[in-house]
C-alpha cells in the first residue's frame, strides 16, 4: 500500500513537471549555490519526484543523487551516457530474448558508445526497440506518450508520436538542417532541439517542420543542451561557460554564468534551476527571484 | 566407537573433497591466466596522448570512431588526462605513422605515443628535434579557430615546425603568438602551415576539404 501511495504521488510530481512549469515574467534567476559531486562529470539530469538522476559519460555510469549531490545509488556498465529523461510512454521493449510493451515509469538512457537506448525500471535494464539505427544518440525526451531521440552522428532527430516513428533533419547549416544535435525536449505543441555545433536552438513542429531558430545572435560556441518551461527556454553555450534563458518569443532574458564552467543540461523543478557542470564536476542552483530584489539579470 | 570412526571418516572424505574442488579451480585459474596472457601476447598496446579533450561529445566520438577498427580492442579514454588507448592484433602489424595518422584524421592532436608490441618491444615516436636557432624574433597572426581542440592543433601545427621555438593561441582573441628564427623559417610559411591543418589565417585559406575534415566543434566558419 505504501508503495503505491509513494508510486502515485511520484507520478503526479512527474506529471506536474511534464505539464512545463511556468516562471512567472517579473521573475528572474539568481544564483543559489553549487552542490558538489563525488567524482561525477555530470552530462544530462533527468528527475523522478525528489530523486535526480546524472549520467556520468566518463565513468560509464548514472547516478542517483540526493539534493545536497550525495550518490544514493549507481547504476554502471553503460557506454557513455549522455542526455537521459525519466517517463512513461508508449514503447516496446527488449532484453535481447523478448519484446513486450513497457507498463511502468522508466529512467531512458541513450547510450552514444553503443547506439541503443537503455531502459531502467527498478533493477531491470531493458532497451528500446528501434526499427532504424542510431550513431551516436546524445539525447532521450519522453513526454506522455512521445518520444524524441537526438541521432548525433546521423544529424537527425527520431520523433516517435504514439502511433508512428518519423524522422527529420539533415547535416547542414540552413534552416531545419543540423550539424551534430546534442539534446532534445518535447513539449506539448513542439519538439526543441539543441543544434551543438551550428550554435542555435531550433523549434518544429510535431510533423517535423521548422518552426524556429534562435541563440545565434548570441554568438554560442556549442548549443549542448535544452530545456523548456511554459514560458522559458535554456540553451546551454557550452565553451562559453554560460546558460541562456530566453523567452518564449525567443528574445535573451538572461544569461547565466556565476560558477558555470561547460554546462551541458538544464532542468527547473520547484522554482530552482540546475545545470549539470561538466568541466566542475558540480550541480549549479539558481533559485527564481521577483526581478526587483535582484540584480542577477545583469548578470 | 563406530560413531566416532565413521565421523572420522566423513570429516576425511569432505576435505578431500574440498582439496580436490581447490585443485580444480587452481588449475583452472592458471589454464585461464595462460591462455589470457596468450591472447594478450597476440596483441600490441597502443598509448597515445591528445591534446585538447574538452568537449565529451567529441572525445567519446574519437573513441567511437577507433572501434570500428577490425579487431580492435581494449579502446579508453580518458578525458582529463588525454591518455587514449587501446590494443590491435600483432599480425596487422599497425605502425606508429598509421596510428598517429589515425588520430590526426580524427580531428584530434597526438603527443607522445608508445606501442608495446607483443614481443616486449617498444617503439616511441620522435617529439621535435632539438634545434640550434638563432636570434629569436617575435611574431602574432591571426589564426581563426574556436575552442581548446582547435588550441591544440594550431600550436602543434605551428611550435613543430623547424625554426619555431614557441607558438601560444589564444581562443579569445584568435591571436597566435610565437618566437621564431627569421633565417630558419618565414611567416608564410607558418601562415601555409596553420591553413594545412584547417585552420584560416587572413593570409591564407584553408582548403574546403580539409576544413571539413575537422571535427564539428572546430567548425569555426559561418
Amino acid at each position: 500500500m505504501k508503495k503505491l501511495i509513494s508510486s502515485i504521488c511520484a507520478l503526479v510530481v512527474l506529471v506536474a513537471c511534464k505539464n512545463e512549469t511556468a516562471i512567472p515574467e517579473n521573475r528572474t534567476w539568481e544564483f543559489d549555490k553549487v552542490i558538489p559531486l563525488d567524482n561525477v562529470n555530470p552530462i544530462g539530469i533527468a528527475i523522478d519526484g525528489e530523486a535526480i538522476y546524472l549520467s556520468d559519460g566518463d565513468n560509464n555510469r548514472v547516478v542517483k543523487v540526493d539534493a545536497n549531490g550525495k550518490i544514493l545509488l549507481e547504476y554502471d556498465g553503460f557506454e557513455r551516457p549522455m542526455h537521459i529523461d525519466y517517463g512513461k510512454p508508449v514503447a516496446q521493449i527488449t532484453d535481447k530474448l523478448a519484446s513486450s510493451a513497457l507498463n511502468e515509469a522508466a529512467l531512458f538512457v541513450p547510450e552514444y558508445g553503443r547506439d541503443s537506448i537503455a531502459v531502467i525500471t527498478g533493477k531491470k535494464r531493458r532497451y528500446l526497440v528501434l526499427n532504424d539505427s542510431l550513431d551516436a544518440p546524445a539525447a532521450i525526451s519522453v513526454y506522455e506518450n512521445e518520444i524524441a531521440l537526438a541521432d548525433f552522428y546521423n544529424h537527425r532527430i527520431l520523433y516517435y508520436n504514439g502511433t508512428e516513428w518519423i524522422s527529420f533533419g539533415t547535416e547542414g547549416k540552413e534552416l531545419g538542417m543540423f550539424y551534430y544535435p546534442t539534446d532534445v525536449q518535447i513539449t506539448k505543441d513542439a519538439i526543441y532541439v539543441a543544434d551543438a555545433y551550428n550554435n542555435r536552438g531550433q523549434v518544429f513542429d510535431k510533423k517535423g517542420k521548422v518552426i524556429a531558430a534562435f541563440g545565434k545572435e548570441q554568438k554560442m560556441n556549442a548549443a549542448t543542451g535544452i530545456y523548456v518551461t511554459a514560458t522559458e527556454i535554456y540553451l546551454t553555450d557550452f565553451e562559453h561557460k554560460r546558460v541562456l534563458v530566453f523567452n518564449k518569443d525567443y528574445s535573451l532574458k538572461q544569461e547565466l554564468k556565476t560558477n558555470v564552467n561547460k554546462p551541458t543540461d538544464v532542468i527547473v523543478v520547484d522554482g530552482k534551476l540546475l545545470i549539470t557542470d561538466y568541466g566542475n564536476g558540480t550541480l549549479v542552483q539558481y533559485k527564481s527571484v521577483p526581478v526587483a530584489t535582484t540584480t542577477a539579470a545583469k548578470e | 566407537m563406530l560413531n566416532c570412526k565413521l565421523r572420522t571418516n566423513t570429516l576425511k572424505i569432505n576435505m578431500m573433497k574440498n582439496i580436490a574442488i581447490i585443485m580444480t579451480v587452481v588449475v583452472g585459474l592458471f589454464a585461464f591466466a595462460k591462455a589470457d596472457a596468450q591472447k594478450n601476447n597476440d596483441r600490441d598496446q597502443f598509448e597515445v596522448q591528445v591534446d585538447g579533450l574538452g568537449c565529451p561529445f567529441c572525445a567519446y566520438g574519437l573513441e567511437k570512431k577507433f572501434k570500428e577498427f577490425k579487431g580492435i580492442k581494449d579502446v579508453k579514454i580518458d578525458i582529463k588526462t588525454g591518455d587514449f588507448s587501446f590494443s590491435y592484433p600483432a599480425d596487422k602489424a599497425l605502425s606508429m605513422d598509421a596510428m598517429v595518422q589515425q588520430v590526426v584524421k580524427a580531428g584530434y592532436t597526438p603527443n607522445v605515443a608508445k606501442i608495446t608490441r607483443s614481443n616486449g618491444k617498444i617503439e616511441q615516436n620522435a617529439g621535435k628535434k632539438q634545434e640550434a636557432l638563432g636570434a629569436l624574433t617575435a611574431g602574432k597572426l591571426k589564426v581563426y579557430g574556436v575552442c581548446g581542440m582547435c588550441k591544440a592543433r594550431i600550436e602543434k601545427a605551428i611550435g613543430d615546425m623547424a625554426g619555431v621555438k614557441t607558438a601560444t593561441w589564444d581562443v579569445d582573441t584568435k591571436m597566435l603568438a610565437i618566437s621564431y628564427d627569421k633565417t630558419a623559417v618565414t611567416m608564410d610559411a607558418i601562415n601555409k602551415q596553420a591553413a594545412a591543418v584547417g585552420h584560416d589565417t587572413d593570409a591564407v585559406k584553408a582548403s574546403s576539404k580539409t576544413y571539413n575534415a575537422l571535427p564539428g566543434c572546430c567548425r569555426y566558419r559561418d
